[in-house]
């Protein structure tokens, strides 16, 4: 089943169109990277497929449901219990400790903290951050950031996981390690996954390479 | 409140300073409340503790007790009047006291007091009044703590007219001077006798006092008596609004309270100003929350919680701190702060930082989550 469709999606900034056409589709355990220059229109993209931007024309499903048919407070809701973000920088909450932070989207869906704490930090051990219970996150490299983030979006169990450029502070070697484990995770969790990236070193990791131009995907899309 | 409890714990420094901030603005606004309420007791306290819901008085005086003049038989109309069920006659007269050579250490210097003259075993006599009679006063217990005792000669000036104090009770205060209960009598005779205690006393001495303390029944209105007096040398009035009318009392009240009300706003806008600044650097964190599931609801609560935490913790330090100050004031100084006030002052203090911290809350809904992919779209 396709976790993430895009259908005849557009997207234009006042007369300025930003995206056209766009169909896309991601199925469940697929990690598929979205690759363009500046101003492609990726990021427009993937605001659109998180449910952050209303399209100006076409449809978004999330496990078969239309993000821009539901109102605002179903579309948060679905954002917070079907779509995991992995940002730029990681954007962690600075105020929040590393496993806090892990468990922060659990707090929104209102679980538990104790258990959740529990999850974050066995989640956490698996993405290969080990005793990290009371640390800071401004302890924390580069690297061991994204991985925080990408703990942060995988702990609630989304169907989809879409990550923005979340290379794009980190040197090669570290690069291909977050995008590995993120390939390694969408496999094991079944989650599908879009990734926004300028980095062509990783494009071996990923399972589909869709380029994006001028607000249109290419052809093999 | 997780996120709020946990965004305080983080900054707790900057979070401490500003609830000193609102704690130091807090214990003035206490202590202000309290010197008003104090002041404003100071100089009607002797009023008020009056069994009576209104007063007839001179017209024409600016309901200045001290000024007017009412003859006793209209007190004594006022009585028979249909809904009033007490009318008793009161002189009030402020005079210095200076105890007598020889009898008191105390008033060596002279010391001001307010003479409340009622008819003996009337019902606006304190408990305790028992020994008053023509030469022996009761006074209030202020007078005690100026250091007169019972059984002190006290000389009233101008009259040259000794007395003795006879108890110390709790008769209050009159424009801040203890109030001395005498016979009717006697205060007729200091108020219209001659000046150095020589010479006859006139005869009309006898028929004037300053005031009627009336006692309405339930449903009666002050102007309602008013008009069945039909006399326009009297007014009747509520007994609040005669006390009220005591020199200096709303001036008094009146600069205390224009100063607790700016100090309300100057509360609210120090709240709002630091939650507005906070708002605005954290854009980026709302967002993040934002985008990750939370809803515009949560972030309000969370904003809220963080004011509360500020406001209480705030608050209670503005209480220890007043109640500290207040428990070290000298004896003199008329401060009064009830527990309910401390209560209600606290509570409306939490709602004007509420309020301030409200003010931002629009900024707070209106982040875009966008804003968490780095990006206005």
């Amino acid at each position: 089943m396709n976790a993430l469709e895009l259908h005849q999606v557009g997207h234009d900034y006042g007369k300025q169109p930003a995206l056209d056409d766009v169909d896309l589709t991601v199925e469940a355990g697929e990690l598929v990277a979205l690759v363009g220059p500046s101003g492609s229109g990726k990021s427009t993209l993937l605001a659109i497929a998180g449910g952050l931007l209303r399209p100006t024309r076409g449809t978004v499903r999330v496990d078969g449901v239309d993000l821009y048919v539901v109102g605002e407070r179903e579309r948060t809701t679905l954002r917070r219990d079907r779509i995991g973000f992995v940002f730029q920088s990681s954007n962690l909450l600075p105020f929040l400790d590393i496993v806090d932070n892990v468990v922060s989207p659990e707090i929104v869906r209102g679980r538990d903290r104790r258990t959740a704490q529990a999850d974050a930090i066995s989640l956490l051990a698996e993405l290969g951050l080990a005793d990290v219970k009371g640390r800071r996150i401004d302890q924390l490299s580069g690297g061991e950031r994204q991985r925080v983030g990408i703990a942060r979006a995988l702990i609630g169990g989304p169907s989809v996981l879409l990550a923005d450029e979340p290379t794009a502070s980190l040197d090669g070697t570290r690069g291909r390690a977050v995008v590995q484990l993120l390939r390694d995770e969408v496999r094991s969790r079944n989650v599908a996954a879009v990734l926004v990236t300028h980095d062509e070193r990783v494009l071996d990791l990923v399972d589909r390479v869709v380029p994006i131009a001028d607000g249109r995907l290419s052809a093999t899309a | 409140m997780w996120f709020a409890v946990r965004h305080v714990r983080s900054g707790r420094t900057r979070f401490a300073l500003f609830a000193a901030l609102v704690a130091l603005v807090s214990a003035l606004v206490l202590l202000l409340t309290g010197l008003g309420l104090g002041l404003g007791n100071a100089s009607i306290a002797g009023l008020q503790r009056l069994p009576a819901n209104a007063m007839l008085e001179q017209n024409g005086v600016r309901l200045f007790l001290g000024r007017s003049l009412v003859d006793l038989a209209a007190v004594d109309r006022a009585a028979e009047i249909t809904g009033v069920t007490r009318a008793e006659p009161l002189g009030v007269f402020t005079v210095s006291v200076r105890g007598a050579s020889g009898s008191t250490t105390a008033g060596a210097a002279a010391d001001d007091a307010a003479l409340f003259g009622v008819r003996p075993g009337s019902p606006l006599l304190p408990a305790g009044s028992e020994s008053m009679n023509a030469s022996t006063v009761v006074a209030d217990s202020s007078l005690h703590d100026a250091g007169y005792n019972v059984g002190d000669s006290i000389r009233v000036e101008p009259s040259k007219r000794s007395l003795t104090i006879g108890a110390f009770v709790e008769a209050g205060t009159y424009s801040h001077l203890p109030v001395v209960y005498l016979p009717l009598r006697t205060w007729q005779e200091i108020r219209f006798g001659p000046v150095d205690g020589v010479g006859d006393i006139p005869s009309s001495a006898y028929r004037q006092v300053s005031a009627g303390a009336l006692q309405l029944a339930s449903g009666i209105t002050p102007a309602e008596v008013q008009t069945s007096l039909a006399d326009d040398a009297l007014t009747v009035m509520s007994a609040s609004t005669a006390a009220a009318s005591t020199p200096g009392y709303k001036e008094e009240t009146g600069t205390v309270s224009l100063m607790v009300f700016f100090l309300y706003v100057i509360g609210a806008l120090l709240v709002a100003t630091f939650f507005w600044n906070a708002t605005v650097q954290r854009t980026g964190e709302f967002a993040i929350m934002r985008a990750i599931g939370a809803s515009r609801g949560r972030l309000v609560r969370e904003h809220l919680a963080e004011v509360s935490m500020i406001a209480v913790t705030g608050l209670m330090a503005a209480v220890g701190l007043s109640t500290g100050i207040a428990a070290l004031l000298p004896d003199g100084v008329p401060f009064v702060l009830p527990a309910t006030t401390v209560l209600s002052t606290s509570v409306l203090l939490f709602l004007v930082a509420l309020l301030g911290g409200a003010l931002s809350l629009r900024r707070v809904v209106k982040v875009d989550p966008l804003l968490a992919l780095g990006r206005t779209m």
